[in-house]
């Protein structure tokens, strides 16, 4: 168990090129064993050809050497004949020749049974030719047949006895040999088999591993990666082995484990935003709020500082002396300055506040700057100046907030007059180029240095910037007014030289989209009843009541209520239901019900109380409810016109 | 034929200034309320021909007077210009939906104020009983 961890955890390159060498291997070993076994059965058939079976054959030769040379010599005893005793000489000689042969080519194991023999053989023949050929040369022919009858026959015989017995060995020789053959060949053959085999069934069951082994870890990592895109960024695949797909395996969990983390800290980071922007809106909301306070508290006293100011200065009974009359006017225009200067600011953090909304219309551009220019006329002349419109235009529509633009051209003008010296020009520049509309103002005065003019447009800066600053103003109107334009989408900008005078032009889009800040209320399709509280003193006057509401096929609700708390209870148990609360006769628990409901819901509450009411009274029930129904008759026409 | 005016307001200084300046004007009979009750209970038995209601007062603000007075069939009727020192636009709004025909932002300047108190006396006369025409609201 312990190897084939070790084995599952190698690389899958190297398990491939082992089990690759293996069989490589295998297949080489039975090869060499199979060129083995062929080889031996080639030698053992090399054997039987060249060695056993001209073995047989010389010795079927040698015995018919024997025969010969009996004939021979019997033919010539008999018949006297020479010739037969010459062949009886070649028949001898080849015999010897045989002989040697066979002496020469037996195998050791024959060795002693083909001496024996041919010293038989030699003994055989010794007989022939020393007891029966000369016998016969002594005229002595029946001694001689009579020694080749009873002692050359039989010693033949025997001699061929001899030879066939070698023979039959070597039959058997041969025999077994072929035995062993086929024996071989057929063990070479099964071995082949079984390497085939081996290899065969190693590969397959290699490569059913691999498979297993490479597919595996390919299915978990894929079934990670589904869970993953359902949106489980914590899923872990098992890491089974150690190989290369283990480490793929590894690096997929590492991978979703910082995916996970990512996922989490987005999480964190999404809900600290949404507290933040909670917080941002929480605050802005706080600020708009701070911001109408602030304003409806400054202009208060300011209302009494202007307002009495100018009452002195109307002085209908003339008592004022001319210098109090001009000191009258004074904080006259001292207010108005300090008014302008707080609805300037009230604007710029407005805008600031994204709360700013512009009011659009179309209007003629020029008419507004030659009414602008009228406007300001007094003052220029004052100084001497000439204010001058140049432009080709005799009317130019624009879709723009008219007030909103008339008080920057006011503010740019104003400033030009401001900062002219004396009898100079101011020039006002009106052109429209494609969807883009350029007013220029032009003056001749003190000019702003090249680093200022980007300062210029910032709140609360003024040229000169020093405590005792020779011109009056703010500071504001730039700010504001770049605001304004932005908010419009345009832009402002200026060129300046010192000493030479400046230039002031605002580009403005022919057409500025109506933007609307107010969210429309979602209309909730489906109408839910009427919630109805009715009060105590109403209970023996709702049957009545409520039969008139049911006449009008209006869906409602209704419960008696004794205090505020159970109103509050029951209003939480229907939140989107409208409210109508009824009572018979005005009492201040009736006024408390609905100040608690109040306070609970910003749902539209109605009131409805059976007898008249005091315009007092009406008036307490209305600082908390939307409508008072006039009457019980028409309930649903009220309703309908509320929806 | 004189005009009848009812002044609500919380402010003693501000009461004090819309008084004097009102009654720089001889045909204008100005009446005074502290607070919208006051204003209330003076309508159970005066009809002014035009009301000129502060919006941001204490305990009863100005708009639920005004939606007040106009839930009232007998009052439904009377103009009510808003006379207040919030100058926000949806203030405006508001105050335009509660029923005013007008709104006046403070501080004022007399003399153009007086010409609005001369145009919506006008407007009320003449439209009477019926609709509110075009409220002008003044930044």
């Amino acid at each position: 168990m312990n190897a084939f961890q070790r084995w599952n955890n190698l690389s899958i390159r190297f398990k491939f090129f082992s089990v690759f060498l293996a069989v490589v291997l295998l297949a080489g070993g039975g090869m060499l064993v199979l060129n083995n076994q062929l080889l031996s059965v080639v030698h053992d058939n090399d054997k039987v050809i060249n060695q056993s079976v001209p073995n047989l054959t010389t010795q079927l030769q040698v015995k018919s050497t024997i025969m010969e040379r009996i004939n021979y010599v019997m033919l010539y005893i008999t018949t006297g004949r020479e010739e037969f005793r010459e062949k009886f000489e070649e028949a001898s000689a080849r015999a010897r020749e045989i002989e040697e042969n066979l002496r020469d080519s037996a195998l050791p194991q024959e060795q002693e049974g083909i001496e024996r023999f041919i010293i038989h053989s030699e003994d055989w023949e010794l007989i022939l030719r020393n007891e029966v050929i000369p016998v016969y040369q002594r005229n002595n022919p029946k001694d001689a047949l009579e020694t080749l009858n009873s002692k050359a026959q039989p010693l033949a015989i025997r001699l061929m006895n001899e030879v066939e017995i070698l023979s039959q060995r070597k039959i058997q020789e041969i025999g077994s040999d072929n035995q062993k053959m086929l024996n071989n060949a057929w063990s070479s053959v099964r071995v082949g088999y079984i390497v085939i085999g081996v290899t065969l069934l190693l590969a397959l069951l290699f490569s059913y591993y691999m498979s297993r082994s490479i597919t595996n870890p390919i299915l978990s990592l894929l079934h990670g990666v589904r869970r993953m895109t359902q949106g489980d960024f914590t899923t872990q695949v098992e890491v089974t082995n150690q190989d290369e797909w283990g480490e793929l395996s590894k690096a997929f969990n590492r991978m979703s484990l910082s995916i996970a983390g990512l996922v989490e800290e987005l999480r964190q980071a999404n809900v600290r935003l949404q507290e933040e922007s909670r917080r941002a809106k929480e605050a802005t909301r706080l600020k708009s709020e701070f911001l109408a306070n602030m304003s409806h508290e400054l202009r208060t006293p300011l209302t009494g500082i202007i307002g009495f100011a100018e009452l002195l200065y109307e002085d209908p009974e003339n008592r004022l002396s001319p210098a109090q009359k001009n000191f009258t006017h004074n904080i006259v225009r001292a207010g108005e300055h300090l008014l302008s200067m707080i609805n300037d600011i009230l604007d710029l953090s407005k805008i600031e506040a994204g709360k700013y909304e512009l009011e659009v219309t179309r209007f003629d551009m020029v008419q507004v700057i030659r009414s602008t220019l009228v406007m300001l006329q007094a003052k220029a002349e004052q100084r001497g100046i000439s204010l001058v419109l140049e432009t080709e235009c005799s009317v130019l529509q624009v879709t723009a907030d008219k007030t909103k633009i008339r008080q920057v051209l006011l503010n740019l003008l104003g400033n030009a007059i401001k900062f002219s010296t004396v009898q100079s020009t101011v020039r006002v520049t009106l052109k429209q180029d494609g969807h883009t509309v350029t007013v220029r103002v032009e003056d001749q005065g003190i000019g702003i240095e090249a680093e200022k003019q980007e300062k210029i447009f910032e709140q609360f800066y003024q040229n000169d910037g020093s405590l005792d600053r020779k011109y009056e103003g703010t500071g504001l109107g730039l700010a504001l007014s770049k605001q304004l334009i932005e908010l419009h989408g345009g832009n402002i900008e200026v060129k300046s030289e010192l000493g030479r005078g400046s230039v002031f032009s605002f580009h403005l889009p022919l057409w500025v989209e109506k933007i609307s800040t107010h969210s429309t209320y979602a209309i909730t399709g489906e109408v839910q009843p009427l919630l109805i509280f009715y009060t105590a003193d109403f209970s023996e006057h709702f049957p009545d009541f409520s039969k008139i509401i049911q006449k009008e096929d209006l869906p409602f609700l209704a419960f008696m209520i004794e205090s505020k708390q159970e109103a509050i209870e029951m209003m939480e148990k229907y939140p989107d239901n409208n409210i109508l609360v009824v009572a018979q006769s005005f009492h201040t628990g009736y006024v408390e019900i609905l100040e608690g409901i109040r306070e609970h819901t910003h749902r539209k509450i109605f009131a409805y109380i059976e007898r008249p009411l005091r315009f007092v009274e009406r008036g307490q029930v209305m600082r908390v409810a939307d409508y008072i129904l006039p009457s019980s008759q028409n309930v649903s026409a009220v309703f309908s016109r509320i929806r | 034929m004189g005009y009848r005016i009812l002044l609500v307001e919380d402010n003693p200084s501000n009461r004090e200034l819309f008084i004097e300046i009102l009654q720089l004007k001889p045909e204008y009979e100005v009446y005074v309320a502290e607070s919208g009750m006051d204003a209330l209970n003076m309508l159970e038995t005066f009809y002014p021909d035009l009301i000129l209601m502060d919006i941001h007062m204490p305990r009863m603000d100005g708009l639920a007077v005004t939606r007040t007075i106009k839930s009232i069939p007998e009052l439904a009727s009377i103009p009510i210009v808003a006379l207040s020192a919030l100058a926000m636009k949806s203030d405006i709004k508001s105050a335009l939906e509660a029923g005013c025909i007008g709104y006046i932002t403070k501080p004022v300047r007399i003399r153009s104020f007086l010409e609005k108190i001369d145009m919506y006396l006008m407007q009320g006369k003449q439209s009477g009983e019926t609709s509110i025409s075009a409220p002008c609201a003044e930044e």
